[in-house]
């Protein structure tokens, strides 16, 4: 069974804390197809949450079609998983190699790259919200 | 909500309990001795025949047990006692804030409100029914021979008690719910207590109504209601019935005291025109005083549990 | 059941002349952890002793499980648990006792519950509530007012006196109690850590009114604190809501709420969590606070 922990101090909302938690307990053979995820009071008796949020990372794990619901006994980790990098990213991922070779030869180094994605998707959220 | 209100007075009506107890335990086997004591010495018998000519067998009687009136002033604090312990409970509702975990029960506050304090009175009431008790069988001997007007003895007997007992808890009450604090309750209420209750003893009990007075020639007998009554003046006095000056009833009486017959030293005293005064108030208005001095401490404590209520409804949240 | 827990309309309290609480509007969602945040003073215990009907109102009105509970008190008092300042209990009582008052005091009593739940916490039922740790008794509190099967339960400041590990135990035994279903839950504090795991929904009160309320999730994702040379924030005031501006000489830093996309690439926008903004909240005059915050999202 896996167990869960957080880190108040990473800046990822508690609920993707959780998802990441049990994708890379997939990924580690931790978790396997069948095994049973702590329930919500287990969860939130351990770490003081709001079961809302442990709900949500539920939901968010269901709609990944990695675990399923079952009404009135639990969740648990699906049998069949879907791949790990879905093929309809290869096309964006190949976009992206071209971009960051275009900005390396700008003279742009890894951290001024991750500073430029991640200001650039602030004004997105800006963008969002209007 | 009884339950409760039971549980949260239990250590209070113990210690009523112990309290009392403690007077029995000292009253009790004295007030044995003395009633074998008032039939064995033929007291009782005497004055069932009148009275006349008893005097000595009364005086000798009253001489052996004016000890016995020793512990009664410290009794005085049991009214004010079981007042102040009955109210504590209530008053620590509010002091540590318990009473939010009440009013946010199921029981409406008006309700939960009524209960306790008709609960607090009635073991108050109950109390003092037995203080009351206790007292008036014990002096049963002595209510014949000096009856019951005199302070230390009108306190105790009769129904002013139970308006001593209200008062007192609904002033400590009061105070209580206002400040919120149960010690300082106590002790305020306490001593703004005994104030009264002494101020009305000493000034205002005499004169509810107006006291008898008689003036009579020294040597002949008084008026037949003074027996037993409750004595606010008496001494010689001119035939008005002036008060002689100390200086003038001591010249007097060393004029007349010339050591002849006793007969001797009154007709002398009778030449020098010497009468008796007597101020009192008579035994027979035992229930009119009573009425009086209930009636005003009554009208008190209902003054101070409307108000202790009111501050409850309007100023506790 | 309805679709708010908690509704204040113009709710206002005044202690003689002083306004405790002032024109509160706001609105609890059925089902969530709300978390009343405000700095000592700030109004928090009038609001929650007006919602419980400890007290009643000087101006509007508050409801709550669609009833008020100073005018109807035995209709919505027992669907109600208060848990209040500092958790008072009868401290001459045993536990068991205490448990026997809660049942004698409501019509629906979960004794089952209320035993088990002490038996988890190991808290024997003859032990004396006065030799009781702070936690325990916060504990026993909770337990009380659970035991009542509340659809809302109210708590004054119930981890303001506990230390670290026992406000975290409070806590989990309470996220445990939401988790079981059908409880809304309501509790005031002046210490925003933990809050933010814990609850879904805040109302953020100071200077006796309120500055914020709303899902803390879409709090957190509308504020961004902007920073970038000095500069007159005029021109973002005029499409975002500057909730507190600092300059030094040649920087200026703004905490803002979005109202719209900012393409000015003077500003470098980032994140801010729940902390920083409930700080810059709490850090301005109250004379400038806007009314339309009132109306959350």
């Amino acid at each position: 069974m896996i167990e869960f922990r957080l880190d108040q101090r990473s800046g990822v909302p508690t609920y993707l804390q959780l998802v990441q938690q049990v994708r890379q307990a997939l990924r580690l053979g931790i978790l396997q197809p069948g095994d049973q995820l702590p329930t919500v009071k287990e969860v939130v008796g351990k770490l003081a949450i709001n079961p809302n949020t442990v709900l949500k990372a539920y939901r968010e794990l269901d709609r990944e079609g990695l675990t399923e619901g079952r009404r009135g006994q639990g969740t648990f980790v699906s049998h069949d998983q879907p791949a790990a990098v879905p093929g309809d990213y290869s096309a964006l991922r190949s976009a992206l190699l071209k971009w960051i070779e275009r900005a390396r030869k700008a003279g742009l180094d890894d951290e001024s790259i991750n500073a430029l994605v991640a200001a650039t998707l602030q004004t997105v959220f800006f963008e969002k919200a209007a | 909500m009884i339950w409760l209100t039971w549980r949260l007075q239990r250590l209070e009506t113990a210690l009523v309990l112990a309290a009392l107890a403690l007077a029995a335990a000292s009253l009790i086997p004295l007030g044995l001795h003395m009633a074998s004591v008032y039939s064995a010495s033929g007291v009782g018998a005497c004055l069932a025949h009148g009275g006349s000519g008893c005097g000595s067998t009364v005086d000798s009687f009253q001489h052996r047990f004016e000890h016995a009136g020793a512990i009664i002033p410290w009794l005085n604090f049991l009214p004010g006692l079981i007042g102040v312990l009955f109210a504590a409970p209530l008053i620590l509702d509010f002091e540590h804030g318990t009473f939010r975990f009440a009013w946010t029960q199921s029981v409406p506050r008006n309700r939960w409100l009524t209960v306790r304090l008709t609960v607090m009175c009635a073991a108050a009431l109950l109390a003092t029914f037995a203080l009351i008790q206790l007292m008036t069988w014990f002096r049963i001997p002595l209510d014949h021979v000096s009856g019951r007007m005199e302070p230390n003895v009108f306190d105790f007997e009769g129904i002013v008690p139970y308006a001593y007992t209200l008062f007192a808890l609904a002033l400590v009450l009061a105070i209580g719910i206002v400040t919120r604090r149960a010690v300082t309750a106590a002790a305020v209420g306490l001593i703004a207590y005994f104030a009264l209750r002494v101020g009305i003893q000493i000034w205002l009990r005499k004169d509810f109504i107006a006291p008898l007075r008689k003036v009579w020639p020294v040597g002949l007998p008084g008026p037949s209601n003074v027996d037993r009554a409750w004595s606010i003046t008496s001494g010689p006095s001119d035939a008005s019935g002036h008060l002689l000056p100390p200086t003038t009833a001591n010249h007097i009486l060393a004029l007349c005291n010339n050591g002849s017959t006793k007969q001797g030293d009154l007709a002398c005293m009778r030449a020098h025109h010497v009468f008796n005064l007597a101020v009192y108030q008579p035994a027979s208005r035992f229930w009119l005083l009573q009425g009086i001095e209930t009636a005003i401490f009554a009208a008190l404590a209902a003054a101070l549990l409307a108000t202790a209520v009111w501050w409850v409804r309007n100023r506790v949240s | 059941m309805s679709e708010f827990a908690l509704e204040a309309r113009g709710l206002g309290k005044r202690y003689g002349k002083k306004w405790a609480l002032r024109d509160c509007t706001l609105e609890i969602p059925t089902g969530c952890v709300a978390a009343l945040v405000g700095p000592n003073g700030a109004g928090k215990t009038t609001l929650l002793h007006l919602a419980v009907g400890l007290t009643d109102a000087t101006a509007g009105s508050v409801r709550v499980l669609g009833r008020s509970a100073w005018e109807k008190p035995e209709v919505v008092l027992p669907r109600l648990g208060f848990v209040a300042q500092e958790h008072p209990l009868y401290r001459r009582f045993r536990i068991g006792e205490m448990l026997k008052a809660g049942e004698k005091l409501n019509a629906t009593w979960d004794q089952a519950l209320a035993q088990t739940r002490l038996e988890r916490l190991g808290i024997p039922l003859d032990q004396k509530i006065g030799t009781l740790s702070g936690g325990q008794q916060a504990q026993v509190a909770l337990t009380l007012a659970l035991a009542k099967r509340p659809e809302l339960l109210v708590l004054d400041e119930p981890i303001a006196a506990l230390d670290p590990l026992a406000r975290r135990d409070f806590l989990k035994s309470l996220m445990e109690a939401v988790a079981d279903g059908g409880l809304t839950v309501l509790l005031s504090s002046h210490i925003i850590t933990d809050l933010e795991r814990v609850c879904d929904y805040m109302i953020l009160l100071s200077a006796s009114q309120v500055q914020l309320a709303a899902p803390i999730e879409d709090i957190v994702a509308e504020h961004r604190v902007l920073s970038g040379p000095r500069s007159d924030p005029s021109a973002v005031e005029r499409l975002h809501s500057v909730i507190q501006a600092s300059h030094t000489d040649r920087q200026t830093t703004l905490v803002v709420r979005a109202n719209g996309h900012l393409y000015d690439s003077r500003w470098q926008v980032d994140e801010v969590d729940l902390e920083e903004i409930v700080l810059a909240y709490l850090g301005r005059s109250p004379a400038d606070a806007p009314e339309s915050l009132e109306v959350a999202s």
